[in-house]
């Protein structure tokens, strides 16, 4: 699974710490997320979405081989 | 994430104070060559002396178990900080690593060890699984976090 979880980041200009404490979080856990170590649950994606204001979709996306 | 069967964050820095109480117990107990704890005249179903003659029991051993395992329980299974969903699946992960460590450490004692030393072996068992998770899990927490840091 992709994300554009960096680019949403950058254009909302908030850190990775900033993200994490929003919704609960380490921030191991968003930067793991960032690099495509750990896909993250539903309920972790869409508090993500809520916090960008935007659908899942437009922040998470499927790739080949999932 | 909710996550259960966790002991809280604080109880680490206790479970180290418990390990360190029972490897200096142990410490002790060799380094002096004396028994600590005997119950005089104890009357056990094991010995068979309910009716019969009494013996001295040492509960040196016996205590030994209970710091050194509680200790490690409560080290390994007490939450991080920030205790969330990937944190949990790092736990899972390196819980079954350990499994498999161990059992590969334990077959290859099985056929390399034989007589009373094996028995040295199954004790050391009890909480060798424990010592490799523990080690997998702060390893693994370690190294995600130097990234972070980075």
């Amino acid at each position: 699974m992709k994300n554009t979880l960096r680019i949403e980041r950058a254009i909302k200009n908030i850190t990775q710490a900033d993200l994490a404490d929003q919704i609960g979080v380490s921030r191991q856990t968003i930067n793991t997320i960032e690099s495509n170590k750990y896909v993250p649950s539903t309920v972790l994606a869409l508090k993500i979405a809520r916090v960008f204001e935007k659908p899942v979709e437009s922040i998470f996306s499927l790739e080949e081989g999932d | 994430m909710k996550s259960r069967f966790l002991f809280p964050h604080n109880w680490r820095l206790a479970g180290y104070v418990i390990l360190f109480i029972g490897l200096a117990f142990i410490g002790y107990a060799k380094f002096t060559q004396t028994e600590v704890f005997i119950w005089h005249n104890l009357r056990s179903f094991e010995s068979q002396s309910i009716t019969g003659p009494s013996i001295n029991e040492c509960f040196d051993d016996e205590l030994q178990s209970l710091f050194l395992i509680t200790g490690l329980i409560v080290i390994a299974f007490s939450k991080e900080r920030i205790e969330d969903e990937h944190i949990a699946q790092l736990r899972l992960e390196s819980l079954q690593w350990a499994i498999y460590i161990n059992y590969a450490i334990f077959l290859i004692c099985l056929f390399a060890v034989y007589g009373i030393n094996f028995f040295g072996i199954a004790l050391y068992n009890v909480i060798t699984p424990l010592i490799i998770f523990i080690i997998r899990f702060r390893w693994l927490m370690y190294q995600e976090r130097k990234v972070v840091a980075a």
